[in-house]
């Protein structure tokens, strides 16, 4: 290879193996901030211990069940309708409805989190109090609804990929032997993009509990375990903007460190479960 | 040896794909219990003639057919080219084999179950029965009988070929529509295809594509040759 | 001659349309509400007042006056911040971005594409809370100055875009058709003319679209401009070590502590225009992908 082409590849190898290291680096760093609380009190405690700063508890546990619920939740809303949304796109209305349908849904990806968040607070929030008349209103189910509103774009346009990459060999075969589209969708093409919809919900689920601003513009925050869905709640990472506040050095502030590894641990499952779910060859 | 009643009626037959004509107000007449086989130069409409016989063309991005057409199954002639005519209904009795072999990603059995379960048989003798005598109508019995569920992509050319008229077949079909059947074959299959289409023709009246002179000469009864568009029709060689 | 009407619709294909209807009926109606609400809510709020409040428009522009009580500030921030985080993620996205396609072995190609889609996936507060724990550890140990402010924000913010960057010129470059990487080779140039005089240019449409939406990003972001140096009232940043406002961080805490109808108005306005620049660079990436095909 030439000199400068040599020079190219070392720089371009350079900067891609750089920022791998930042990735990796920023596990390192919040997993050795985290020693210190680690340290103190097994793992476990840690986990599954609610918050009582005052009373020198600083277990993250109603944090974890609060983002287990939401995102949860959100997922139990959004797959259904994602996934009859894919279905409006590729099966059922291929035309027009479906192209202009297909254009809403990647527009509604450019729509900012916080206004989603914020257009909640006074949208829904008052919907549920009025409805359930129960609580403010500000709780697991309403953060679950804008959630499921926020992940499904990108939930919609996996599954909507994962039926078109169904070889058309395999559905003009079908059609031809007298298949109607509900035969068709149910036999031929699930079986074939089940893989794609697995790491679109996947993917999904891993978006909903990466966010931070829905729950915690619209979850309510409280530190409770939660119980009901009307109950509010906080999550891992709305737990982490709250306590920025507090002193750097004190306990309180460290255990966010593991809120944080919790988060990054959790999200390295995602990704792999992901790549996982994409890579298995089983015929149907 | 062209027999009295007609299986399939064609008037004024006009195909399109996107803004090009393909086929010109073409009207036929195909008789019941023979081979016809379409030729000419390619990309002159002969598959788009094919899709028109079960309405195939519905489903393809581009194309479209006006004219009419009908077809006897047996209680004088339908016209299948009616709006209301149930097109998959249409399907089921009229088979199609593709020029390229496509089998379902699934075993053997399955991809012979398929047609069955999409016509809602599923009494399991049944199954088993009709299976069995496709298999055998396409002379593919012996070679398969006893790896029914291994994956059907493991089968070669000839036989994976067979395999789809064989499932083609299931259903018992009235009138059998061949795009090419034999074009990506070797010298020994082409002959074990001809010789079941043979057998075949008495209870299914066959339409197939083909460039092979010497294939329509073995086999066909009528020639109808595509150029332009229009048709022109020749009774096979020797007869 | 016998007429078979057999319909062409069984019940699961009626069931199958009305489930798929209503889905759609439901996210459509879903977002047009949300939309049409804040459309409805915060148009009135548009106005010069909205964003330069008291001060005269051309004095604000110059920087002769501070702005107090309009969105002036927060804009000027936001627009820093993208600048800024796009000055450090695009050079090094886009490198990136070519090693993996055009210089890397597949095993590496695996490695560092597993590694930037968990650098994707990060969640953003992560990312915030690692970018203000490296500030009060290099402000403890180092430098006594530093606190969080617009530079930290923007190196974070870049840290949060750059896999994206990455996976758009990946895939622009992975996409060109093989014949047209051989054609300058094929004529004696080296490696790097051949990307500099054609696959680049090439490509560039799909790169450009994708750093068009890597901007779109960085402009909403607000979990980790929280954590890193955006605070309700700064003016306009001084420098980049210091505090700063920004949009979507005015909608957040106006939002968490308003007073009165009239400050929840402005975060009305700040709302929309905050949609109006994605959805503006949206539609411009979506331009641009169009043009020439």
């Amino acid at each position: 290879m030439l000199e400068n082409d040599r020079i190219l590849k070392i720089c371009l190898q350079a900067t891609a193996w750089g920022c791998a290291s930042l990735t990796l680096g920023v596990l390192a760093f919040m997993a050795w901030l985290s020693i210190p609380v680690l340290k103190s009190s097994d793992t476990l405690h840690i986990l599954t211990h609610p918050w009582l700063p005052d009373q020198g508890q600083f277990g993250i546990g109603p944090m974890i069940l609060g983002s287990l619920y939401i995102s949860v939740l959100s997922l139990i809303i959004a797959a259904p309708v994602s996934f009859g949304s894919a279905i409006f796109i590729r099966i059922t209305h291929p035309g027009s409805a479906g192209k202009i349908f297909q254009h809403l849904v990647e527009a509604m990806t450019a729509v900012p989190t916080v206004v989603y968040g914020f257009i909640g607070i006074f949208l829904i929030v008052p919907f549920i109090r009025e409805t359930f008349m129960q609580g403010s209103g500000m709780c697991i189910l309403s953060a679950s609804i804008m959630l499921a509103l926020v992940i499904s774009p990108t939930m919609i346009l996996i599954f909507s990929q994962s039926i078109s990459s169904v070889p058309r060999q395999y559905t003009l075969a079908v059609e031809a032997m007298g298949a109607t589209p509900a035969q068709k969708f149910f036999m031929i093409i699930v079986p074939c993009a089940w893989k794609g919809i697995l790491t679109g919900l996947i993917l999904g689920f891993g978006r909903a509990v990466g966010d931070t601003l829905i729950a915690l513009m619209i979850s309510g925050n409280t530190i409770a375990f939660p119980g009901h869905i009307l109950d509010s709640a906080r999550t891992l990472t709305a737990h982490i903007a709250l306590v920025t506040a507090a002193d750097f050095d004190s306990m309180e502030f460290k255990t966010l460190f593991v809120c944080a590894l919790t988060l990054y641990l959790l999200t390295c499952l995602g990704v792999l479960a992901a790549r996982a779910a994409g890579k298995r060859q089983k015929s149907p | 040896m062209i027999k009295a009643n007609t299986k399939i009626k064609v008037r004024g037959l006009s195909f399109f794909y996107g803004t090009s004509q393909v086929l010109n107000s073409i009207n036929l007449d195909i008789p019941a219990g023979t081979i016809t086989a379409v030729s000419g130069p390619s990309g002159q409409g002969k598959s788009s003639l094919l899709t028109a016989f079960n309405r195939l063309w519905e489903n393809i991005d581009g194309a479209r057919a006006t004219g009419r057409i009908w077809i006897n199954f047996g209680k004088g002639l339908e016209e299948i080219t009616k709006k209301e005519y149930g097109v998959h209904h249409l399907r089921r009795k009229v088979g199609m084999v593709f020029q390229m072999p496509n089998p379902l990603p699934m075993s053997i059995l399955k991809n012979m179950q398929f047609p069955l379960k999409l016509a809602g048989i599923s009494e399991k003798n049944a199954v088993l029965e009709k299976i069995e005598t496709a298999l055998k109508q396409a002379h593919l019995w012996e070679e398969v009988k006893d790896r029914l569920s291994s994956d059907a992509r493991m089968l070669s050319g000839g036989q994976l070929q067979r395999l789809c008229i064989a499932r083609s077949l299931v259903l018992q079909p009235e009138v059998l529509l061949m795009d090419e059947p034999t074009a990506s074959l070797d010298p020994v299959s082409v002959e074990k295809i001809e010789n079941l289409l043979l057998d075949l023709k008495t209870g299914c009246t066959i339409v197939m594509v083909s460039h092979y002179m010497d294939q329509i000469r073995r086999v066909a009864d009528i020639n109808l040759v595509l150029s332009d568009g229009k048709l022109s029709l020749t009774t096979a060689a020797g007869q | 001659m016998k007429n078979i009407t057999i319909k062409n619709k069984s019940a699961g294909d009626i069931l199958l349309n009305t489930y798929a209807w209503c889905c759609a009926l439901l996210l459509t109606s879903a977002i047009v509400t949300i939309v049409g609400y804040l459309v409805f809510q915060g148009f009135s709020t548009l106005n010069l007042d909205l964003i330069f409040s008291n001060t005269p428009v051309l004095e604000a522009l110059f920087l002769k006056k501070q702005v107090f009580g309009g969105l002036f500030p927060a804009i000027t921030g936001t627009l820093a911040l993208i600048f800024l985080s796009m000055t450090f993620a695009l050079p090094v996205g886009i490198a990136a971005g070519i090693f993996l396609s055009e210089f890397a072995l597949p095993e590496t190609r695996k490695f560092l594409g597993l590694m930037f889609d968990i650098m994707a996936s990060l969640p953003s507060i992560v990312v915030g809370l690692s970018g203000f724990a490296v500030t009060i550890f290099l402000h403890q140990h180092f430098f006594k100055q530093l606190y969080p402010c617009l530079l930290i924000s923007a190196l974070c913010l870049a840290f949060l875009v750059i896999p994206y960057i990455i996976r758009s010129t990946q895939i622009a470059l992975e996409s060109l058709p093989p014949e047209i990487r051989l054609t300058a080779p094929g004529l004696g140039a080296t490696r790097t003319q051949n990307l500099w005089y054609v696959l680049i240019p090439m490509a560039a449409k799909d790169i450009i679209s994708g750093i068009i939406l890597a901007i779109g990003r960085s402009a909403e972001d607000t979990a980790v401009i929280m954590l890193t140096g955006a605070v309700a009232t700064a003016g306009i940043p001084g420098s980049v070590f210091s505090g700063y406002e920004a949009l979507p961080f005015f909608i957040y805490y106006t939002a968490a502590e308003y007073t009165d109808g009239a400050e929840l108005m402005k975060a009305y306005g700040a709302a929309l225009i905050l949609l109006f620049i994605c959805g503006g660079l949206y539609i411009f990436a979506y331009w641009i992908k169009r043009k020439v095909r």
